[in-house]
């Protein structure tokens, strides 16, 4: 592998993030809004999943015929990155029923037309 | 903010993060070469004190176990959220009527209907098995949860909003759900009173390899696995409950 696919993971994961910040922002529809956050989460993943892999080790799960302390990829980051999906996924439902709620209110989800509650 | 300013500002700000970013690339280890301090450590020490095969779930249920528990509130809150705000949301004919056959059931084949009834069972089963076995093969209380709220939403699929909101009924859930949360908190709070520090592990480990093994790891990762199959499964069932009553208000 030369210098270049050696850094080309954490490219990826800096790019997602570039990527769902700019959906955000130019955003017209509060579920469109949602989706690139969850653009911009899963760069957040593609980057401990990157610094995580080793290339000569198996994954973390011994057993008796991988027996304990064999070469492996990170635990730590697999921890991380698999409560964070489930958990991610949560949260992606609570700001998806914010919008139907928003949306029954005020009657858009567009974020551009949306004023503050006061006016 | 109008969508040109906005964009400039955006323009700005990532023009500067990859500046900064660059060089903060550059100095990370290269792909497939960290190696930390903390990985080689627990990859050692896990199966030797914990008696546990899976090294993730002990670093998620013992290691950084009070790191889970906010994990596991962030999630719980969530749940909560979504229920607060779709709250006084019951389709009147779903909770009291006879079952509305909907459109999309009428035309279906056999082989249709059946398929995700089999599909239910089996995705059950995988939950369940991946649930219980987190501490041996693949698999914990997160990930065996969020299989088995799929299988809860293949109900759906295969018979109808009527049959899911009548087999996944929404007080018994949203109590189990309580239950999981509480449970982990509980066991944190008995280690607390036991040995003195929160979370510590005070089940017997068991033999390595086995069933029921690695102590309160076992525990833990079964009281999130009905926390995160009871959550997901609510959620589910208020979207689809709040769909079928936008559907009929429309009507």
């Amino acid at each position: 592998m030369n210098a270049w696919t050696l850094y080309f993971p954490y490219a990826v994961a800096f790019w997602l993030f570039v990527v769902g910040c700019f959906g955000i922002t130019q955003s017209r529809n509060l579920i469109h809004t949602v989706l690139c956050l969850t653009v911009v989460q899963s760069s957040t993943y593609m980057l401990l999943l990157s610094i995580d892999f080793h290339a000569k080790a198996g994954a973390p799960l011994f057993s008796s015929t991988n027996p304990p302390g064999s070469p492996s990829v990170d635990p730590i980051l697999h921890a991380l990155t698999l409560t964070d999906i489930v958990v991610g996924a949560t949260v992606t439902a609570l700001l998806l029923a914010l919008t139907v709620q928003i949306h029954r209110r005020r009657g858009t989800i567009d974020p551009q037309r949306l004023r503050p509650m006061s006016e | 903010m109008s969508i040109r300013i906005r964009t400039w500002v955006y323009v700005i700000s990532a023009l500067v993060l990859f500046g900064t970013m660059m060089p903060a690339i550059g100095g990370l280890p290269a792909f497939g070469s960290f190696s930390g301090a903390y990985t080689d450590m627990v990859l050692r020490v896990a199966t030797m004190e914990r008696h546990i095969y899976n090294v993730p779930t002990a670093v998620n249920f013992d290691y950084r176990g009070f790191d889970t528990l906010g994990e596991e509130f962030i999630f719980f809150t969530s749940v909560v959220g979504v229920l607060f705000l779709f709250s006084g949301v019951g389709s009147k004919a779903i909770e009291h009527e006879q079952p509305m056959e909907s459109q999309r059931t009428r035309g279906q084949t056999g082989a249709i209907r059946w398929f995700p009834v089999g599909l239910t069972a089996f995705l059950a089963a995988l939950g369940m098995d991946l649930g219980a076995h987190g501490q041996l093969t693949p698999g914990g209380g997160f990930q065996g949860g969020a299989v088995f709220g799929s299988a809860m939403a293949c109900i759906y699929l295969a018979v109808g909003l009527h049959a899911f909101v009548k087999t996944a009924n929404k007080q018994v859930f949203d109590h189990l759900e309580a239950l999981g949360a509480f449970s982990f908190a509980a066991l944190g709070a008995a280690a607390l009173f036991v040995t003195g520090a929160f979370l510590k592990n005070i089940m017997p480990l068991g033999q390595t390899g086995a069933t029921v093994s690695s102590g309160s790891i076992y525990f833990l990762s079964c009281a999130v696995f009905v926390e995160i199959g009871c959550g997901f499964t609510l959620l589910m069932l208020t979207f689809l409950k709040q769909t079928q009553q936008t559907a009929e208000e429309e009507a």
